[in-house]
């Protein structure tokens, strides 16, 4: 009998050890957060781009999306998620990357959760393309926003090459490989080519305003000059559905989710080394909206 | 007295059994023949278990963080061998010294038992530690809530801690054939050292920084 305990103390431990071990193989986001439902916050700041380009010490970062998709990923995945607020500060960025994340938004809607965004000091351009999708839009009077339309830049810096005694020399394959070269002027066909890329992308991002907001194209094609607005225009506009600060958004995607009362909020971002060493050893950021300290909910989110 | 018993030979289960459960006999039986490989062993699976589990859960918490680099857990996975390795060559030697203090000590308290007796007891007095993986496995599989978890986990650990003092101050005073106060003097006498030195430490840093703070005036 000492024996078969003192075995069976063993075997529950080399059993727990193979569980523990073997838990590693599950997806993010699967298991639930603590507690009833709540909402969570997710943050798109800074030029969207499909990669994180590092600006180093005194340059500007790019956001990259990995993170906002992977967040809005664990939205979708989790129940005890209700609605997610996207609090965007950004001036836009790629086509593809703003296409990506609003994907992932829709995905989200899908999944039966609801989808408010916070904007902050800017969200133009690629950034109002992932905002178009909500399903509520929240605005500070003074954001700028707006700026739908497409742009495609190159440089031409044939003169200074000639002036250094740089003489680039290109083999291609095609008349039109290296078209946006920036050691010769652009020829008309190649800018034609462009202004079709530019027409095309256009018109995706009008038809995606159009059904994200329930507009008639002819009316987003009206607003999508390229021009920016402010929050309060562009609610007059019908571009933004209320003006408010983030903590109206929360209460917004609490109301519209159906939670009683002051929503849970559930932070997931922005991540940096100190924010994971922080959650693993505070645990996860978890606190009701109402707790939230003032200077977090005031302050626009690049002073944070 | 007990050296008159007969020592019964215990194969490893009924030295896990006796250990944990029936602690003054098991270290009393083995006082004169201390089944040394058998305790290493027992440190080698402690440890062993532990590490896995620790870099296991570790490694889910960063997978779960939104946004974390990919490479970091690759990283943590890849690294995982050297640091089980790292562990286990810190827990032998952390084995030593306080198996060798803890021996130097108990000597001079008048204990007669050996080295081996010694490091016998410090490995096996661990085994409570053996419990905090199911507990730590079932916290996380039932998806208690975080400060539950802390507290269920923490309490856990505060029994295993206490349990191991209790067997380490039998497994002493069977080997060593002294008293039980003799023996809690023997752990605690460490410990005391270290936190006197501590303070003595602290208060010197505090003093010196206090000299070199100008005097503050005030209206």
């Amino acid at each position: 009998m000492r024996r078969f305990i003192g075995a069976l103390v063993l075997v529950l431990l080399i059993v727990s050890v193979i569980a523990a071990a073997t838990m590693n193989g599950r997806a993010p986001g699967k298991r639930s957060l603590p507690g009833g439902e709540k909402v969570a916050v997710v943050y798109i700041q800074g030029i969207i781009t499909t990669q994180t380009i590092s600006g180093g010490l005194f340059s500007s970062s790019t956001a990259g999306i990995r993170g906002v998709v992977d967040a809005l990923r664990r939205v979708e995945k989790d129940p005890a998620i209700k609605a997610v607020v996207l609090r965007i500060d950004s001036p836009g960025g790629s086509a593809a990357a703003s296409q990506e994340v609003a994907a992932q938004v829709e995905r989200v809607k899908k999944a039966g959760k609801k989808v408010v965004v916070s904007m902050g000091d800017v969200a133009a351009s690629g950034a109002y393309w992932v905002a178009a999708g909500a399903d509520l839009i929240v605005a500070d009077p003074a954001t700028v926003t707006g700026s739908i339309g497409v742009l495609i830049e190159t440089i031409d810096v044939a003169g200074l090459y000639g002036k250094i005694g740089v003489n680039k020399e290109v083999v291609k394959s095609g008349p039109f490989k290296d078209m946006g070269s920036e050691s010769r002027p652009m020829t008309a066909q190649e800018r034609a080519i462009f202004q079709q890329m530019v027409d095309d992308i256009y018109a995706q991002f009008v038809d995606w305003v159009a059904q994200g907001r329930n507009m008639p194209r002819e009316q987003v094609l009206v607003l999508a000059d390229g021009r920016v607005f402010t929050g309060r225009q562009a609610q007059s506009a019908g571009l933004v559905d209320v003006l408010g600060d983030f903590r109206d958004a929360v209460r917004e995607a609490g109301r519209l989710a159906g939670i009683k009362g002051e929503p849970e909020i559930t932070d997931l971002g922005p991540t940096n080394f100190w924010d994971i060493l922080m959650r693993n050893i505070t645990g996860k950021v978890l606190y009701p909206a109402d707790m939230l300290p003032a200077w977090l909910l005031c302050a626009p989110l690049s002073q944070r | 007295m007990e050296t008159s018993e007969k020592a019964v030979k215990q194969d490893f289960f009924d030295l896990i059994y006796g250990v944990l459960f029936n602690a003054a006999a098991t270290f009393r039986n083995l006082a004169d023949a201390p089944p040394i490989g058998q305790a290493a062993l027992v440190l080698f699976i402690l440890t062993l278990s532990n590490g896995i589990v620790s870099l296991s859960f570790f490694r889910l918490t960063f997978s779960e963080i939104p946004g974390v680099d990919p490479v970091i857990a690759q990283v943590l996975t890849g690294a995982f061998p050297v640091l089980l390795l790292l562990a286990l060559v810190f827990a032998g030697l952390r084995w030593f010294i306080s198996g060798a203090v803890l021996h130097l000590l108990a000597e001079l308290l008048g204990g007669r038992g050996s080295p081996k007796g010694t490091l016998t007891v410090c490995a096996l007095a661990g085994l409570p530690g053996i419990f905090l993986v199911p507990v730590e496995l079932l916290v996380r599989l039932l998806e208690v809530p975080e400060t539950a978890a802390v507290i269920l986990t923490g309490l856990t650990g505060f029994v295993t801690l206490g349990w191991g003092a209790v067997l380490l101050v039998i497994g002493l005073r069977e080997t060593h054939r002294f008293s039980g106060g003799n023996a809690v003097l023997t752990i605690i006498a460490p410990v005391t050292v270290f936190i006197l030195i501590s303070v003595l430490v602290a208060m010197t840093i505090l003093f010196t920084l206090t000299a070199l703070v100008p005097f503050s005036h005030s209206l």
